[in-house]
């Protein structure tokens, strides 16, 4: 019998190679989402938040960055990353009176900043909202009439508020976003864990998360793209509207203000005392949205007629 | 060969093999930036033209034809009023709707139908709209001035040279200057539910739409 034990696997040993093999099994699958990382990969796994990183690294990141959107979506694009000017603090204002809901804003957002066309992403939401109430609750963005803007109806465009006390930095675990000196709340969209805290945070549902990889054609990727901004996000991570930051710093529009049909947006800074911003603040009568939510939003609303 | 050391030695060989896969699957390059799409964006990625379009000269436009308003004004008298149109603006009269304002002669000269007219009666170019509604819409012009009216295009810094502001016949008809009816875009309806038997969704357009809007947003 002596012999016959010798031959076969031992009881105790095949346990232990089981065990082990299952130990190692679990490792590989713990570590199976690094398989699928593509060139250079390891080093945006390695890469370091935002704010640690010196210009050198940001300059060889960049440039990984734009080999991997060539690699996966075919197109040739340059990535910027533009510093906040000083002394700037940009606002937003928006004339309820003139808004028609044509929803020219959303689609010109989409364009600019290389949202997910499948699923579709959109920063901006066109609430339509009976006349005499501002309960949002009673709001509709799923409108789709022949013709807008409907009687008994205004439109209430929704973005980002670019809040003065955000509460969606507060409860991020990893400090991936955070704001910026002129008051543009960003993410780092290569720290984002993706536990979308944010989203739950925010009061205004500013927050998109990419639950798979952007889909967008290749003839329609904005070549000219943001850090911060408007590159192309990666699955698995929180973007959100940033005051087209690539843009403005550089002294644009957004993109939403330069197509709006009706003139209801005005942009600029509103430390500088004769810009239009400023005006509209002194003398329209401006408010903002969920007052009682504390988050001081750089985003005013007015009526007019 | 004793099965326990034969177990250990696989056990080894698959950590290895896992590892290296690790590895080999990481070390992948991507192509360089040759030969790439490059998309032509000498403007915007985005349609800004207004709703009328760019600014027109007055002149009077059928089809193929294009004349001076003069072309026929001097030749035919002018009547200060002509109720209703005939002719030629017969089209003008089917559209026109602004309120009060309905003598024709209150917005063109009346001796050279190529400008506009002031309320003195000197001549306002054609290039200057924004002077003529200015002779009845002070406050909204005042806004425009500032810069609170209509669209500013180009940039928010105030002495940006790439400034460009619209002037009011850009998005008003004057002679229907109440702001046109809209085609919406369409609204998002794709969600990561939507994705393949949109019907059937809890989230598709037609099941959200019957229910109270409270309950379907997240409270919104």
């Amino acid at each position: 019998m002596a012999d016959d034990v010798s031959s076969k696997i031992k009881r105790r040993s095949f346990l232990k190679a089981g065990a082990g093999a299952a130990i190692v099994g679990a490792l590989v699958a713990t570590v199976a989402p690094l398989r699928n990382l593509k060139a250079g990969s390891l080093d945006g796994f390695f890469q370091q938040h935002y704010k640690r990183l010196s210009v050198a690294d940001l300059q060889a990141i960049i440039a990984r960055l734009e080999g991997e959107i060539g690699r996966d979506y075919g197109a040739a694009v340059s990535i910027k990353d533009p510093k906040p000017k000083p002394g700037v603090r940009f606002a937003y204002a928006l004339n309820l009176s003139r808004c028609n809901g044509s929803r020219r804003c959303v689609t010109a957002c989409v364009q600019e900043n290389n949202q997910s066309r499948d699923p579709a992403i959109q920063y901006i939401k066109v609430l339509e909202m009976p006349s005499g109430t501002f309960d949002l609750e009673k709001s509709d963005q799923h409108y789709d009439h022949e013709q807008v803007p409907m009687d008994g109806k205004f439109y209430l465009p929704v973005q980002c508020q670019q809040c003065e006390d955000p509460p969606c930095t507060k409860v991020c675990p990893v400090e991936a976003t955070w704001k910026e000196p002129d008051g543009i709340t960003v993410i780092d969209y290569d720290w984002c864990i993706g536990c979308r805290y944010c989203m739950a945070a925010c009061p205004y549902e500013a927050r998109r998360f990419n639950f798979s990889k952007p889909e967008i054609p290749t003839e329609d990727i904005n070549p000219n793209m943001g850090y911060l901004s408007n590159r192309i996000r990666p699955a698995g991570v929180v973007e959100k509207c940033h005051f087209c930051l690539h843009r403005t710093r550089e002294g644009k529009n957004p993109a939403c203000l330069e197509v709006c049909p009706t003139g209801a947006r005005v942009f600029g800074d509103l430390n500088d005392p004769e810009s239009e911003i400023r005006y509209i603040v002194q003398n329209k009568r401006t408010y903002i949205l969920k007052e009682e939510a504390g988050t001081i939003p750089a985003f005013f609303y007015y009526f007019d007629v | 060969m004793n099965g326990t050391y034969y177990l250990a030695f696989l056990r080894k060989v698959t950590v290895v093999a896992s590892l290296a896969a690790i590895v080999a699957g990481c070390s992948e390059s991507y192509p360089p930036k040759e030969g790439l799409y490059q998309r032509q964006v000498d403007g915007e990625v985005f349609d800004i033209t207004p709703v009328r379009g760019a600014l027109k000269p007055l002149r009077y436009k059928r089809g193929s034809f294009d004349y001076a308003c003069t072309e026929c004004h001097n030749d035919f008298a002018s009547p200060r009023r002509q109720n209703p149109l005939q002719g030629e603006h017969a089209d003008i009269d089917a559209r026109f709707d602004h309120g009060m304002n309905t003598y024709c002669v209150n917005c063109h000269h009346q001796t050279d139908r190529n400008v506009y007219v002031d309320h003195d009666g000197s001549p306002i170019p054609s290039t200057e709209p924004a002077r003529l509604c200015a002779k009845c819409h002070g406050p909204t012009y005042r806004e425009w001035e500032l810069g609170i009216h209509g669209r500013q295009n180009g940039s928010w810094e105030r002495n940006s040279p790439n400034r460009t502001k619209l002037l009011c016949i850009q998005c008003h008809d004057p002679h229907q200057p109440a702001f046109p009816m809209m085609v919406p875009d369409p609204p998002t309806i794709v969600t990561r539910f939507d994705v393949g038997g949109a019907e059937e969704s809890p989230h598709s357009p037609a099941n959200e739409s019957a229910k109270p809007r409270g309950e379907t947003e997240h409270g919104r």
